[in-house]
């Protein structure tokens, strides 16, 4: 604390001792020619000045407008994109809708063959059994009557007479009249 | 190529379907076949063994016919 009053002290002696004050006389001290002067300095700088601030603002208002115009555009470009992938999304999906019809025709088509396909396999397995089944009939029917012409060779043999034979005969001759 | 890949996809699927059910469905007769002709097998055996005892019955009439009823007796 008595350092800084120290300190105050001395730079008020100091300031003292300088002899500060104003000066009255206006000739002396050039105050008229200094206004003129600036006077000067600001009309002529104030005309300067507002056309670079007006010429400024001009291509400042130029860019702004200019930017609108771009920004304008391109609010179009996307407006009219945006319509071009709606009517493309639109073909797309008609694409996709007749695309999927199409494979299920397709796919109907092909599944229908097959099933015709096993109608026919099915239908020739039958035809194949009924056929077996037949043959088999015709032969227990050839075996059996075989069988029955060789059972009636061998009880006949040694049988068979001259006259007998003749018996035959005109019995077969009778029932030919009949 | 989204279009042919979508129906490709299915064709194939569908081709796929038929291939396995043709093949099934030929298994299938081929077993029924071999099963019938078994069972026709044993059947035919079954019959003629039945048979045999009316083949003489069968070789009278043949007799009869041949010779008239009092001949062949």
């Amino acid at each position: 604390m008595d350092l800084l009053n120290q300190t105050l002290n001395s730079f008020s002696g100091q300031i003292s001792d300088l002899a500060i004050g104003l000066n009255p006389d206006i000739f002396e001290t050039n105050v008229i020619n200094i206004t003129i002067l600036l006077g000067g300095i600001i009309y002529l700088g104030s005309n300067a000045l507002s056309a670079a601030l007006s010429e400024r603002q001009q291509k400042i208002v130029g860019a702004i407008q200019e930017a609108e115009e771009r920004l304008q555009q391109a609010v179009d470009r996307l407006a009219e994109s945006e319509k071009q992938l709606a009517q493309a999304q639109i073909v797309i999906d008609s694409i996709k809708t007749d695309a999927e019809k199409t494979a299920q025709q397709v796919k109907n088509a092909i599944l229908n063959d097959g099933k015709e396909e096993i109608e026919r396999l099915t239908t020739a397995a039958k035809s194949q059994i009924v056929t077996i089944e037949a043959k088999v009939r015709k032969q227990i029917s050839d075996y059996v009557v075989t069988l029955a012409l060789k059972r009636v060779t061998v009880q006949l043999e040694g049988k068979l007479t001259s006259s007998l034979q003749q018996q035959i005969i005109d019995r077969n001759i009778s029932k030919l009249s009949d | 190529m989204l279009t042919h890949s979508v129906i490709a996809d299915s064709e194939k699927e569908a081709k796929e379907i038929v291939a396995s059910e043709i093949s099934q469905a030929r298994n299938d007769a081929a077993k029924l076949i071999q099963q019938t002709n078994k069972e026709l097998e044993a059947q035919k055996s079954l019959a003629l063994e039945k048979l045999e005892t009316q083949v003489d019955e069968l070789s009278q009439l043949i007799k009869e016919k041949l010779l008239g009823k009092q001949a062949a007796l």
